[in-house]
């Protein structure tokens, strides 16, 4: 399984267990706020996912009527940071980064 | 009108060469295929493939020997020019695509199978004629050259507009989603010169010959050279332009 689908499967799956949420209903929600941060399901990096969990999901949870979204949230983004590293995955953004003279 | 065409295809040699040979050097650096594609892309087309299509050019009216075999060399170094340019936008932009393996495929094939047929042609009826005389080998290879440039433009603008809302929540550098938009333009001017060209011969005219040909291939050779140094090649003071708006809404 690669970095991406691991980082997107762990939050799905946290959403499922800590919600009422089924789990068309989590992948869905997770998709959408991928989408508004314009990033993708087979690219996003758990640094990134981290960002969208802090930053966007809380509002999408809310909007389902989801309580304590604060305290998921956290917690998602604490177990992010424990996944193993994304490695040297040559997504669009870094392989751009690197031609224009990133160090 | 002619000088004006001339000095954007000078400029733009040169502009590929530099870049061309810093991306080479990058390559050499990071042992990354991106680099590498887009080295040889650069180097390829506009530096060694388009000058070489002149010297056939040049060979035939001056009567001279060697015009079928100079075109074969140049046609070949072209078409690998346009060639690495759909594997660069397969690997970066569609990596686990299974119809970006056939959209490459594909036009891999397109650009290498007319060569053969087109010098044939050109070794029976010079240049103008063979060309002329096999307009489907031509046809194809043209729009292989044109579906590669709409295909990388294409990509690259799309991940121009989805990393603007990246950019709100500091998950890209604004230098690297301009860099996006300027990839797309660059590839956009080679695109619209190809097709002026196209459009040129299917009228009849000699592109060679004509006026707005010339303006217009010029015109867009600038904007292709400032694309691309700004792109690969980025001045201090326009990456500080590129960063100062997110620097005033982190603020």
């Amino acid at each position: 399984m690669s970095a991406a689908a691991r980082s997107f499967d762990h939050v799905c799956e946290t959403l499922e267990s800590r919600t009422q949420l089924n789990r068309l209903e989590a992948r869905g929600t997770v998709r959408l706020a991928l989408k508004e941060a314009g990033l993708d399901v087979g690219s996003v990096t758990a640094r990134q996912m981290s960002v969208v969990v802090e930053r966007i999901l809380p509002g999408e949870l809310q909007s389902r009527g989801i309580d304590d979204t604060d305290s998921i949230c956290r917690d998602l983004v604490r177990s992010l940071a424990s996944l193993p590293s994304d490695g040297a995955a040559d997504t669009p953004e870094s392989v751009f980064g690197r031609l224009g003279g990133a160090k | 009108m002619q000088s004006i065409s001339l000095l954007g295809v000078g400029i733009q040699a040169i502009a590929s060469l530099v870049v061309g040979l810093r991306l080479a050097s990058l390559a050499r650096r990071t042992r990354r295929f991106p680099e590498l594609a887009l080295s040889l892309t650069t180097l390829l087309g506009t530096v060694f493939g388009y000058p070489l299509g002149l010297l056939a050019i040049a060979l035939e009216r001056a009567g001279l020997p060697g015009v079928a075999p100079v075109f074969f060399i140049a046609a070949s170094v072209m078409m690998t020019g346009v060639s690495m340019n759909y594997f660069f936008t397969w690997r970066v932009f569609r990596q686990n695509a299974p119809f970006a393996v056939v959209l490459c495929g594909l036009g891999v094939w397109l650009l290498f199978s007319p060569i053969g047929a087109v010098v044939v042609h050109i070794s029976r009826y010079g240049i103008d004629g063979g060309i002329q005389n096999s307009p489907v080998w031509v046809a194809m290879a043209v729009g292989a050259v044109l579906g590669g440039y709409v295909w990388t433009a294409s990509e690259s603008f799309r991940y121009y507009l989805t990393s603007r809302r990246q950019l709100r929540l500091g998950l890209i550098e604004p230098t690297v989603s301009n860099r996006f938009l300027l990839w797309s333009l660059a590839s956009a001017c080679f695109l619209a010169i190809a097709l002026t060209a196209g459009i040129g011969v299917q009228l009849g005219h000699d592109p060679l010959q004509s006026a707005g040909f010339s303006l217009a291939v010029g015109a867009l050779g600038l904007v292709n050279s400032a694309c691309n140094v700004l792109c690969f090649l980025p001045p201090q003071w326009y990456l500080d332009w590129v960063s100062r708006p997110r620097a005033a809404v982190g603020a």
